[in-house]
């Protein structure tokens, strides 16, 4: 139990079990199997804690069994972390943070899904998520013409793009980082990229549980931005600003301080846009706007990327039904992918599903993986809407590169 | 026979009897309120083997010096800025359920008809206890508050009538909530072994408490102008009689001990039985949810 603040065991206490979360679950209502769902979670966490304690053991009917930890297990690692179960509790239980110590006890415990235990030796030894070395983290910026010969990897900048393992390592979303050069070339920004000391923004350690070695990431990667005298720390994607903006700061990380301010790309842009840095040329389209769980439930982001896309002339916005703090999940989220893929999908298509609806030409996002999850579950489902990240659709409306957006993108992969 | 018993006897008997019943209440009361104080004090106990910080590590820290740091914080927080907005949440979060409310209008209703009928009958309770136990004790008479004898006096038609009120309020409560956990189609949230328990410890203080009442206006001989005040009562006493034409006094005032040992028994158990069942939450989640609504890390 000691993974487990007061709080969070004050809090399993305190649950009503009034169900709401279940109702709200995306793992749920796209399994519809209640085993995976936060009311199950919360029962299994109760009779853990209370098999632990000396009237558990006295009086209590029956343990915590061998199968009720197997269900407790896969409920745990099949939860996108999405936080939607918060929204409704009538007790404001943060759960998200709940459920992340519960993966931590597990890990503790060596009850963890053998793919996360790979990652984080793959995070151990190369200080990213996929296969390849840290060298490689800047490769993907190679086809952006007049790079220079330092390819952005500067000593100082005032502004710091912290790229993220997905969009460095994954070639379907290069466009991203791409695009946001580019963006940022136009509206001459100084700026720089860590390069091979970027390390992993760490998330994937704290959701997998493995606490401990999230602030040895946390502290290397604040140390070297600050070494570059940066004003902003800038992101495009959203785990990656959660942790650096609302969970680093919460570390015991002794005299280490961040000495700059941390923004999503999506904020950054729309500063950018109201300096008129750039000018914005129209695109006729019907565009959709998909809240990533990080950035908008978790960090409040909504007004901006909805008044950036509005700032595009000849644009008409469409929200999705469940929009801001009512998003649901894409099912990139938690690292269900890597535990449950099948599961991952029917999340998704879920959500394509929901975007179909809407009747948009485009659906936008402002996070690399709900690019990534969304566009397969359209293709899926056999949909012509297209699925971009925010700064390629600025990108598109700064070159006015309308028909070339809708073949397939400004830039190419 | 009881008509060859003489008066005087048969009144010594009663009081007697009374005294008797009086002993029982004091013994259960406070072997039940230790065990009540016990319970809590394990639960508290387990909460605070948790940490302080999410990243923290205190193993070190002992459950009594968590105690105190989080005395300490609550006093420090709530003569603060955060005054109003503790007060803010106490009104609306934890006292109207303002956000259940939101969400479903029917287990709002289930919800509030439990929660405001027990914790109302609860405070009732308490104050007639003393109004009849603590008061005559520090030399209260009869007589000099209207307040104070209405409580002491079941048969007074204010007392009688919140009592019958209440009583009914937390039985409607209880028919939506069995129903909705039976219909639910995720009977994870109600449908648990001690959540069935509990209604049917809710379920045997009401039936219990409405026979207690019924053999009292029995035993008492209690007029109808005044028993039908208790009316759920008053139309049992008159059931009972009918259907039972032979029994004595005598036997009446066994039955009304009995339903009272077990009325009074059932509220003492299910006390001792909350923090360990769903309505743990009654205690608990008013200072989580505080704690919840102001610590919460999140920025939407």
């Amino acid at each position: 139990m000691d993974k487990f603040t007061a709080r969070q065991l004050l809090n399993i206490e305190s649950c009503t079990r009034c169900g709401q979360c279940t109702d709200m679950c995306c793992a749920y209502n796209a399994s519809n199997d209640l085993s995976v769902s936060p009311a199950k979670k919360m029962e299994l966490l109760r009779k853990k804690v209370r098999s632990g304690t000396l009237f558990g053991k006295l009086f209590g009917r029956r343990g915590f069994s061998d199968k009720d930890m197997d269900i407790l297990v896969r409920a745990a690692y099949e939860c996108t972390l999405c936080a939607r179960c918060e929204v409704d509790c009538p007790v404001n239980i943060d759960l998200q943070k709940l459920w992340i110590s519960l993966r931590s006890s597990l890990t503790d415990d060596s009850r963890g899904p053998e793919a996360l235990t790979m990652l984080k030796e793959r995070l151990d030894k190369s200080h990213n998520i996929s296969f390849d070395t840290n060298e490689g983290r800047a490769e993907w910026i190679s086809q952006v013409a007049d790079i220079g010969e330092n390819k952005y990897v500067k000593e100082k900048a005032q502004v710091i793009y912290f790229v993220g393992c997905v969009s460095s390592f994954s070639p379907r979303v290069f466009k991203i980082p791409r695009s946001i050069v580019q963006i940022f070339k136009t509206a001459k920004v100084d700026f720089g990229l860590l390069g091979d000391e970027e390390w992993c923004c760490g998330f994937p350690l704290l959701s997998s549980g493995f606490k401990q070695d999230f602030v040895e990431f946390a502290k290397h990667n604040i140390e070297k931005v600050n070494s570059t005298g940066a004003k902003y720390l800038v992101t495009a994607c959203p785990s990656c600003f959660h942790m650096w903006k609302h969970i680093y700061h919460e570390l015991p990380l002794g005299d280490i301080k961040a000495n700059f301010e941390v923004l999503h790309t999506v904020q950054y842009i729309y500063k950018l846009a109201q300096e008129y840095r750039f000018r914005l040329k129209p695109i006729n389209q019907k565009v959709t706007y998909h809240d990533p769980c990080d950035l908008g439930r978790n960090s409040g982001i909504y007004d901006e990327p909805r008044k950036l896309i509005r700032m595009i002339p000849g644009v008409i916005f469409i929200e999705l039904e469940k929009n801001k703090i009512d998003t649901t999940c894409c099912g990139g989220g938690g690292n269900v992918e890597a535990v449950d893929k099948q599961l991952s999908e029917n999340i998704a298509q879920i959500k394509a599903r929901e975007i179909i609806k809407t009747g948009a030409d485009i659906v936008v996002t402002s996070c690399q993986q709900c690019v990534r999850t969304i566009l397969q579950a359209l293709k899926k489902e056999n949909s012509k809407i297209k699925t971009m990240d925010i700064s390629e659709l600025v990108l598109a409306s700064i070159s006015g590169a309308q028909a070339q957006l809708l073949k397939g993108g400004v830039l190419s992969v | 026979m009881p008509g060859l018993v003489p008066a005087y006897l048969k009144e010594l008997v009663m009081k007697i009897e009374i005294e008797v019943v009086d002993i029982h209440f004091w013994i259960l009361h406070i072997l039940f309120t230790l065990g009540i104080i016990g319970g809590l004090l394990y639960k508290v106990s387990t909460i605070l083997q948790g940490g302080l910080q999410e990243f923290g590590d205190e193993k070190q820290v002992s459950r009594w010096h968590k105690f105190w740091y989080f005395v300490g914080k609550f006093f420090k927080n709530f003569f603060s800025k955060k005054f109003i907005p503790i007060i803010k949440v106490l009104i609306f979060d934890v006292i109207l359920h303002s956000k259940l409310f939101k969400e479903n209008k029917l287990k709002w209703l289930a919800h509030t008809c439990l929660f405001w009928g027990i914790l109302v009958l609860f405070i009732l309770s308490v104050l007639s206890g003393i109004a009849v136990e603590v008061a005559p004790a520090l030399g209260y008479k009869p007589g000099v508050s209207e307040f104070m004898d209405g409580l002491a006096n079941k048969d007074n038609w204010v007392t009688a009538v919140l009592n019958e009120l209440l009583n009914v309020v937390i039985l409607i409560g209880v028919i939506i909530a069995f129903i909705r956990g039976f219909i639910s189609k995720k009977k994870i949230g109600m449908m648990l072994f001690q959540d069935i328990f509990l209604i049917i410890f809710i379920i045997v203080i009401l039936i219990s408490g409405w026979f207690t009442e019924a053999t009292r206006y029995i035993v008492e001989n209690t007029p109808g102008y005044i028993a039908k005040v208790g009316f759920l009562g008053y139309y049992l006493s008159r059931l009972m009689r009918f259907s039972f034409p032979q029994a004595t006094v005598d036997g009446w005032i066994v039955v009304y001990k009995v339903f009272w040992h077990v009325h009074v028994s059932v509220i003492w158990l299910s006390f001792v039985y909350i923090p360990f069942s769903k309505f743990a939450h009654a205690i608990f989640s008013p200072i989580a949810t505080v704690i919840n609504v102001l610590e919460k890390k999140k920025y939407g």
